[in-house]
């Protein structure tokens, strides 16, 4: 993380919620852009460069879609999206156009700085020596070793791909498709019971109590999260 | 049972009323014919026929519910054909012919008339118009031919025998033409009287009809055997469009349309079409009428008191509405108020304040809105489970997965409180809406973290029974005050034990909601050795409930 504070634009059309963000970030060493309308955050993005675009869903001039779409076409900047509760279709639209992550509102401030902190690691550092580590859990990209307390695992190849594009989105919700075209191709997709019933064997190899996983969190009807490291969000 | 009494009459002319009107008692199910007979045995024998009809429905009634239609007697016979009519006829005056012939020797040609009288008057009453015509006119020649003189000739010599041969014509013919409008009028009272009964019956049956379907169905089976036909009804429904019930495979062309007329306007249309032809007769015709106007009746009713039951049914729904807006009104304006009455003393900036009272105000704050999230949140999932049919995105889920993400986000509620978990290793996957699942063992966990105290136990066991999944969330808390098991599921429903806990009262109507549409069950009891249970059942997938098969790497 560079040592200047991160610039975040946010996308919000609800002055009060802008207001509160804009508080929220600041306060907690982040240099805040308002935007109050999807046209105006995406002249804003490209002017001003900025290292994490928070955006909602319900903009009324565009859809926050269509926001995370365009700013795709020519950056891999992070993006959060906020959301209303109960929408797992809309979260999954918007993480598989490219959205990094999503908060719930109504969120804690804990929450949302957690997966602000998450998106920017993830943009800035590229763990140049390829090992992962979480709890009791490393991982060796280099050697393909993956060990738990120091004693090597065996996982199967296809266990091994999963973890490891788990391991590349550490932080982040990782959807069912994403997994499955990641590890098993674009032919499976939506075959989601392959992707549970490898978690469930990846966690019983990994986790110490997989009913009470410590860092392979599931968010239920979405997808799978790997913690990038043991600091929580706060629910 | 009622006990009609027939005066069979004596007079030779009223006999054909006699025979008619025990024909009439006959269809009407009668139970006991009760006749006179003042005249001689000969006359008695010479009616043998019709004694024997009275003995025979004395039999057959007994045995038979009074005023019972009876639909399986045949119909009225169909006339005779003419010529055997003639033919018949022309025999009885032959036999007439032959008695008279041996009368002779004592009685005078005059008084051997009767006998062709008598012959007419059988003809008449048993066999019909023709036969009686042919009886008088061939009865009248042979008593001219063979006795009156000169005998063997049609000439007669004396005039007197000219007067008795024309009488003897003139009589049998309208005796003839009086026998069959008689029998004309007694066949249509019959029908009268069978169809009175038919519709009493019908009218009899709607009038306990509970459904549209049961009218349908019994006012087409009684159209079927009165007519013999086939019939269809169509029924207006609200928006305009037709119901039809019966046949749809009547040949329009020739089926007898008729407007089922209520009250209130018309209900529908009643189509029958006779199975041996299109032709009603002018008596069946205003029958049909009848029918038509009972069937109408009974439909309207029908309407009428599905408008009444579905007008209770709105109010009771109102009632309802009502008293949930007020609880729910009464349940976000209180978190409300606290916010509203914390922020504007916060924002007046009063320096009376004493140290710390801010943050305490702030905390306030904090926690109202939490309530308020918690319970919008409550009533939104609560209305989109109650809008409609609930569309569930069914898939195959690991139990273990769902209690760990649940458990995940309760664990600051869960704070002190220990968790055991026992699912089997083997059990199969569950096949459920993952998302709505979980909002399921969330709430009946965050119920259980509610309702107890800081270091209860808590408990999660699955297992696999008949087909089924059971999992039951156990607490070592106060349990549920007793006869209320059933009514946590209830909406707003909130035991009093616990004063101090907040909630909607909503979170287990919505587990209740939720597991439904999966075809599950969830209930609630307590322990023997103390605390809560809360057990749900989901029924296996059907085809697929082991795991799914490892894809070939």
């Amino acid at each position: 993380m560079s040592a200047e504070r991160p610039t975040v634009i946010v996308i919000e059309d609800e002055l009060q919620l802008r207001r509160v963000l804009r508080t929220t970030l600041e306060t907690n060493g982040f240099h805040c852009i308002e935007s109050e309308s999807a046209s105006r955050g995406l002249l804003d993005a490209k002017a001003l460069r900025p290292d994490l675009i928070l955006v909602d869903l319900g903009l009324p001039d565009l859809d926050g879609l269509q926001v995370i779409q365009a700013v795709r076409l020519w950056s891999t900047v992070p993006i959060i999206v906020l959301t209303a509760r109960s929408e797992e279709p809309t979260k999954i639209a918007a993480l598989d156009a490219g959205a990094d992550d999503y908060v719930t509102k109504p969120f804690t401030v804990g929450e949302l700085l957690a997966r602000l902190r998450a998106a920017l690691r993830r943009g800035t550092d590229c763990n140049p020596s390829g090992v992962f580590e979480i709890d009791t859990l490393r991982v060796d990209l280099v050697h393909r070793q993956v060990l738990i307390n120091g004693q090597e695992v065996h996982l199967t190849p296809i266990e091994y791909r999963l973890l490891t594009v788990l391991v590349k989105n550490a932080g982040r919700v990782v959807t069912y498709n994403h997994l499955l075209r990641h590890v098993w191709g674009p032919g499976k997709l939506d075959q989601h019971d392959f992707v549970r019933t490898y978690i469930a064997d990846l966690r019983r190899k990994l986790e110490a109590d997989p009913a009470r996983p410590a860092f392979l969190l599931t968010e239920v009807g979405v997808g799978y999260r790997l913690l990038a490291s043991m600091e929580r969000a706060a629910n | 049972m009622s006990e009609r009494r027939c005066e069979l009459p004596t007079s030779l002319m009223s006999f054909v009323l006699g025979a008619s009107s025990i024909a009439f008692a006959l269809a009407r199910g009668v139970k006991r014919v009760v006749g006179k007979w003042r005249g001689p045995d000969l006359r008695r024998r010479l009616l043998g026929s019709i004694g024997r009809a009275v003995v025979r429905a004395k039999d057959n009634t007994d045995s038979r519910l009074s005023g019972e239609p009876d639909f399986d007697t045949p119909a009225p016979k169909v006339p005779t054909p003419r010529w055997r009519g003639y033919l018949s006829g022309v025999l009885i005056a032959a036999a007439c012919t032959a008695l008279a012939a041996t009368m002779s020797i004592w009685f005078a040609p005059t008084n051997l008339a009767m006998v062709y009288l008598l012959g007419v008057v059988l003809a008449a009453t048993q066999v019909g118009r023709n036969a009686a015509i042919a009886a008088s006119v061939v009865g009248t020649l042979a008593f001219d031919f063979f006795f009156i003189p000169p005998q063997y000739s049609f000439a007669i010599s004396d005039t007197q025998y000219l007067i008795t041969a024309i009488v003897l014509l003139t009589v049998g013919l309208v005796i003839s033409s009086l026998a069959s409008g008689l029998r004309l009028q007694a066949h249509a009272a019959m029908f009268r009287e069978r169809h009175t009964a038919a519709l009493y019956a019908m009218a009899g049956e709607l009038a306990t009809a509970s459904s549209l379907d049961d009218i349908a169905t019994s006012s087409l089976s009684h159209l079927g055997r009165i007519f013999d036909a086939s019939g269809l009804i169509l029924l207006k429904r609200p928006d305009g469009s037709m119901r039809s019930f019966g046949t749809d495979t009547l040949p329009a062309a020739e089926a007898i349309y008729l407007p089922l007329n209520g009250t209130l306007g018309k209900v529908g249309v009643l189509v029958i079409h006779g199975n041996r032809g299109p032709a009603l007769v002018c008596e069946q015709q205003r029958l049909l009428e009848a029918f038509a106007n009972q069937i109408a009746v009974a439909v309207e009713r029908d309407e009428l008191r599905r408008a009444a039951h579905d007008s209770a049914y709105a109010a009771q729904e109102e009632r309802l509405r009502s008293s949930l807006l007020s609880s729910i009104s009464h349940d976000l304006r209180t978190p409300l108020a606290v916010i509203g009455g914390s922020a504007s003393t916060l924002l007046q900036g009063n320096s009376q304040l004493a140290e710390g009272t801010p943050r305490q105000f702030v905390q306030t704050i904090h926690e109202e809105a939490q309530r308020m999230t918690h319970m919008v949140n409550n009533i939104l999932d609560m209305t989109r489970l109650q809008s409609g049919p609930v569309q569930l995105d069914l898939q195959s889920y690991d139990l273990e997965e769902i209690v760990g993400a649940v458990l995940e986000r309760l664990k600051d509620r869960f704070g002190q409180r220990v968790v055991s978990i026992n699912i089997p290793h083997d059990l199969p996957m569950l096949h459920v809406d993952g998302v709505l699942f979980e909002k399921v063992l969330l709430n009946v966990l965050e119920n259980a973290a509610k309702y107890t105290p800081p270091h209860s136990h808590i408990g999660i066991v699955a297992s696999l029974r008949e087909r089924q999944i059971e999992v039951q969330v156990t607490d070592d808390g106060p349990g549920i005050p007793k006869a209320s098991e059933h009514m946590v599921f209830a909406k707003f429903y909130r035991t009093h034990a616990q004063g101090d806990v907040k909630g909607t009262g909503l979170g287990l109507a919505i587990c209740s909601a939720i597991i439904e549409a999966h075809g599950g069950r969830i209930w609630a009891g307590n322990r023997p050795e103390g605390g809560a249970i809360f057990s749900l059942v989901l029924p296996l997938k059907a085809v697929r409930g082991e795991r799914p098969e490892r894809p070939v790497t």
